[in-house]
């Protein structure tokens, strides 16, 4: 359904090995990076899908439940039944995706000794920075994305973005995240060596005679266990950066290259298309790739063009009969409501057209009754996705 | 005061706007914060964004946005008097986010800051004990979405738990007993008449009661799509009706089959908000679906009307 200028979206989904599905909450993310990977596998693909905190219900019936960071393979045929048409070597793998988990798995793959390992690990504040330092869902959902990619088990990878109230946060949080951990903590609580952080000096210094006044005044406001803990978190923290640095380094360039793909999901509603325009806006500026749009719950109306007024300017006829006429003048009312519905709706997808050019695919869905929550119901989003 | 919480997309700032419109209609002064950023009720009432010191959307109505750099220097500084640490942790912009996040400060400043309107008295004196009538009615939280909103609920004991002792442990008990008194604090939880906002709104429902370190004032159901054919005499014609509009064809074909749809909309919805009452036995109102192109304010002055059956 996208213009006959643009590529499709099958064409998009083919010709990469990375899809980074962005949007606020509430769009229908996830629902749509489960759909276009489950149609990707149907096509013959190996396929993984990795969400954060994914509907309750699509997670149960993609039967990754209570398994965290771990791809966990998906039986289509048992799950659509006998009269699908599977192509050869198509499979389909969900990962759902746990900050904490992934923090823990960072730990272990850079911290220099056991000894480091424990520290952070038993930690008070261990706990709360991995699940609530901004960035963090982020970070690590980078992180798995490049694992996974790395991997080379999957001709496909879709990561459902953690929801941000601004799509572009998910871009920038990274980066944040590793100045807040290096110049912040690092370069102001603990001395450089070199123009390495030094974690051996760090442990000694930092507590050095410069800075005691500091600290004597911090551990009135906070008390002493809190600055205690907070120092010996920070200085096994330090370890892990040199490893983190150069992680965060290989994520930009992979998002960067021909293998990956952006593509946003949007309500058709005034403020989160303006936000897809914004988000197009800056991918583009930072030389990451934007491939597509999709729109989701577009509501659809029986009927085009301006509707009369009254029923009795359409091809209804008056029956003489009052309660009968009410009512047909109430279908009027309903059929009126949705078909500006429609307008409004269409008005704004017309409006981001016009602003990112007709070179994209923007594909429509339309609003669909119930819920989605099982693979027959993602199959049937798949007819809207080509 | 009164928290509006909710998932993301199900009208948060709406029905934030609508409280405080009705408010200020009745002649109550209120307030409405929102998280830096948002500015979304400007744009709401088609205002200039507001700041950090409060700007008028209406008359008796006015809003704030809470910056957390402007608010932190605030709370060290005025409250805490402790402009020696501001100075040298939180003026530092990387080093922020991390205390921030390690302490869970910012959801306390944040929850912080409201208890400071709550103090603020017409005369201009300020905190827990100033005597006299408050500058404000109605304090308005447009709060961040579920998660991080009982993360802010929850931050004062948080801090106490880490802190234990001290000048910021005294004050999260402060704003921990304000949060837990009834006869001031209330959360308004806002949901849509869809199965996953309804569930979570459950959820978040009974994580607070569990807790019980805040009151819930009740749910808003928001854009709940309007009955269809709710009078008897109607609901007879319209099998009748839908016959003869399939039989002919064109646009009253078309009327039959966005009314049937209509009806169908209306009847899912009516099941989610059985569900809401049946499991939760909260005060709960219905808000219309909106089928202007933009809300405006006299959009939110409507729906503040149909708020007012609540009071």
């Amino acid at each position: 359904m996208s213009d006959s200028s643009a590529p499709d979206l099958n064409e998009v989904v083919k010709a990469h090995k990375v899809l980074v599905i962005c949007g606020t909450g509430g769009v229908g993310k996830t629902t749509v990076s489960a759909s276009i990977a489950l149609g990707a596998a149907l096509a013959g693909q190996r396929v993984l899908v990795m969400t954060i905190d994914p509907a309750k219900r699509l997670a149960d019936s993609l039967g990754v439940v209570g398994k965290l960071n771990e791809a966990t393979p998906i039986d289509l045929r048992a799950a659509l039944g006998d009269d699908v048409e599977l192509s050869e070597g198509g499979s389909l793998h969900a990962m759902m995706l746990d900050a904490k988990g992934t923090w823990d798995d960072t730990v272990r793959r850079f911290a220099k000794s056991q000894d480091t390992q424990d520290r952070i690990f038993n930690n008070n504040y261990y706990q709360r920075a991995s699940e609530s330092l901004s960035g963090s869902q982020e970070y690590m959902a980078m992180e798995r994305l490049l694992e996974m990619h790395a991997t080379e088990a999957y001709d496909l990878v879709v990561l459902d973005t953690p929801p941000t109230r601004n799509a572009l946060d998910f871009l920038e949080a990274p980066d944040r995240l590793m100045a807040v951990l290096e110049e912040g903590i690092l370069g102001w609580l603990i001395p450089k060596k070199r123009g390495r952080f030094s974690p051996v000096a760090a442990g000694a210094r930092l507590f050095g005679r410069g800075r005691e006044a500091m600290f004597n005044v911090l551990e009135r406001f906070m008390g002493a266990d809190v600055i205690r803990g907070l120092a010996d978190f920070i200085s096994a923290m330090s370890e892990l950066l040199d490893g983190m640095r150069s992680r965060a380094g290989e994520v930009m360039e992979l998002l960067r290259s021909e293998d990956c793909a952006f593509l946003m999901v949007a309500a058709p509603n005034r403020i989160a298309l303006s936000e897809g325009l914004y988000f197009h806006d800056r991918l583009a500026e930072a030389g990451i790739p934007f491939r597509g749009f999709v729109i989701n719950r577009v509501r659809p109306a029986f009927g085009e063009g301006k509707t009369p007024a009254t029923p009795w300017e359409s091809n209804w006829t008056r029956s003489g009969e009052a309660t009968y006429d009410a009512a047909v003048e109430q279908v009027w009312d309903e059929h009126r409501r949705r078909t500006r519905w429609a307008h409004v709706d269409r008005h704004h997808i017309n409006a981001l057209k016009a602003h990112c050019g007709p070179t994209l695919p923007y594909v429509e869905i339309p609003e669909l009754e119930g819920e989605i929550h099982d693979l027959d119901a993602l199959r049937l989003l798949l007819a809207y996705l080509e | 005061m009164l928290f509006v919480l909710g998932k993301g997309g199900v009208g948060k700032s709406v029905v934030s706007a609508s409280l405080g419109l009705l408010a200020a209609e009745r002649g109550r002064r209120a307030i409405i914060t929102e998280a830096a950023g948002a500015e979304t009720m400007a744009a709401l009432f088609d205002r200039e964004p507001v700041g950090y010191t409060p700007g008028r959307l209406a008359t008796n109505l006015q809003a704030l946005s809470i910056q957390p750099g402007a608010a932190v220097e605030e709370y060290l500084v005025r409250t805490l008097k402790f402009r020696l640490v501001y100075e040298m942790v939180f003026r530092n912009r990387f080093v922020e986010p991390f205390m921030s996040a390690v302490m869970g400060l910012s959801d306390l400043i944040t929850v912080g800051k409201v208890m400071d309107l709550e103090w603020e008295r017409v005369d201009g004196s300020f905190g827990p004990d100033a005597e006299g009538p408050n500058k404000y009615d109605l304090i308005i939280v447009d709060s961040p979405a579920t998660g991080h909103g009982l993360s802010l609920l929850r931050s004062p004991q948080a801090m106490m738990d880490v802190t234990r002792v001290g000048p910021l442990f005294n004050n999260a008990r402060l704003i921990r007993d304000l949060l837990a008194d009834e006869q001031k604090t209330g959360v308004v939880l806002v949901t849509l008449a869809e199965d996953m906002p309804v569930s979570e709104t459950i959820q978040a429902a009974t994580e607070l009661r569990e807790r019980g370190n805040v009151h819930i004032s009740g749910i808003v159901v928001n854009g709940v799509v309007p009955p269809v054919f709710d009078d008897p005499a109607t609901a007879e014609c319209w099998d009748r009706v839908r016959r003869q509009g399939l039989e002919l064809g064109g646009a009253a074909a078309e009327s039959v089959r966005d009314a049937e749809r209509s009806l169908r909309d209306r009847n899912r919805a009516e099941e989610h908000i059985a569900r809401l009452r049946e499991t939760l036995g909260l005060p709960l109102i219905e808000l219309p679906l909106l089928s202007k192109r933009d809300l405006d304010a006299k959009a939110l002055a409507e729906l503040g009307t149909v708020l007012g059956a609540w009071s």
